[in-house]
């Protein structure tokens, strides 16, 4: 059930007071995307189980820690969500490179909950990525979305790690300097 | 290149998710005394938060919510003071009984949360923080430490950690809301350290704290703090999650 930004900000709110039902419309506004982002990092359909438990043990918890004035609730929630998840994969080296070959398929601009703001921080970011070569591009979205580590960039990509890393670090720099923040 | 830029292409490589594992681990201890390396991360997760936004949507099981409402089974406040009204609502008539019955209820509802959800074994795998890894180093954790909960103690056991003359490894662990790092013992490799956990230290507090070794003189640091950097860190996870 599709939430817009307000409604998942006034849902956390009452999550923070310790209402269920509340933590129940969280989660099933949310948990198929956090989900997805769990799968993806981990590869790992049973290991993404865990972990996506642990995640709203997290949520239910910490509901009181979200300002919404510093990030928009699905941002929140993905943070956590990632963070859990990139602990877990970097832990056990879980991503295969073979396994992840749709790398660069973006996902459909139809998300129906997201406000005009979200879109447009949303527009403004891709702007920035596509201002990249197209190998640094594919370099921050495969760290991104798959949590790859700069060896196994290097790896894939047949380039010294310090290479990658320098890459790494420009990108990130250019975006900053695009998106203006 | 300042010290402000190391600061904030740090956060930016933590926030994509590039950092090896000790890196991130170093980190993750980093940012909770590092303000400015807090902001910054904070700061990332706001201009990467849209990447987020268009993952890819995947149901999960069914039966897992089920699971999450089994491990939140804690009461939080709003449920205590629900309890407090109804008791109010009765003071005068089974006051007595009503606050005995809430405080069974809870108790009950405490203890089988506790049976339950609580895991009844911890395990961390330390990786190297500083330095240059070896190829073995990246494979396999230097030290493996497991946490038995009832009764609480711990065992580290070195994997690829080696000897070094005239200095001991010492094993410490950093909990949330506990500022100093803390002792749980001196390592003599190769043979594992078992020792019950130190008193002060609750067993609940122990989930996701965590570990790190820092090389000291022979029999360990004298001044109850670490005297050099760590040079192995890991997470204290659920030992059902550490497959």
């Amino acid at each position: 059930m599709p939430m817009s930004r307000q409604q998942l900000v006034e849902a956390l709110g009452r999550v923070a007071q310790g209402d269920r039902a509340a933590f129940e419309a969280v989660y099933a506004a949310t948990s198929l995307k956090l989900y997805g982002i769990v799968v993806r990092i981990l590869g790992r359909r049973d290991l993404a189980d865990e972990v996506l438990q642990e995640v709203y043990v997290r949520v239910w918890q910490s509901a009181a820690d979200y300002d919404p004035a510093t990030s928009s609730p699905i941002t929140w929630l993905a943070t956590i969500a990632r963070n859990r998840a990139l602990d877990e994969a970097k832990r056990k080296s879980m991503v295969s490179l073979e396994e992840s070959p749709q790398l660069l398929q973006l996902p459909s601009d139809d998300d129906p909950s997201a406000n005009y703001e979200e879109m447009e921080e949303r527009r403004r970011l891709y702007a920035c990525l596509n201002a990249l070569e197209p190998e640094k591009k594919e370099i921050v979205l495969l760290v991104y979305h798959y949590g790859l580590t700069r060896e196994q960039i290097a790896r894939r990509l047949n380039r010294p790690v310090p290479t990658i890393k320098t890459w790494l670090r420009r990108s990130l720099e250019q975006i900053k300097a695009c998106l203006g923040q | 290149m300042t010290e402000d830029e190391d600061i904030d292409g740090l956060a930016a490589e933590y926030v994509l998710g590039a950092l090896d594992p000790s890196e991130r681990v170093a980190v993750d201890v980093r940012r909770r005394s590092d303000h400015a390396l807090a902001d910054a991360i904070r700061a990332w997760e706001h201009r990467l938060g849209p990447f987020s936004w268009q993952a890819p949507e995947v149901q999960p099981p069914a039966h897992l919510f089920d699971s999450i409402l089994q491990r939140i089974a804690t009461p939080k406040t709003a449920e205590v003071v629900i309890l407090r009204r109804h008791a109010r609502r009765w003071r005068g008539v089974a006051a007595a009984a009503t606050a005995l019955a809430a405080c069974l209820s809870l108790a009950v509802a405490w203890f089988l949360y506790e049976r339950i959800n609580e895991p009844t074994r911890l395990v961390a795998e330390l990786y190297r923080a500083a330095g240059t890894s070896t190829a073995d180093e990246i494979m396999h954790p230097a030290f493996v430490v497991s946490v038995d909960l009832n009764p609480c103690a711990i065992t580290a056991r070195p994997v690829t950690a080696q000897p070094r003359p005239g200095r001991n490894y010492q094993l410490w662990i950093m909990r949330e809301g506990v500022p100093a790092a803390e002792s749980l013992g001196v390592l003599s490799t190769p043979e594992p350290l078992t020792a019950p956990c130190p008193a002060p230290i609750a067993p609940a507090t122990l989930l996701n704290a965590t570990l790190a070794v820092s090389q000291e003189p022979d029999g360990g640091s004298t001044t109850g703090t670490p005297t050099g950097p760590f040079a192995f860190l890991g997470k204290l996870m659920a030992e059902a999650n550490a497959r």
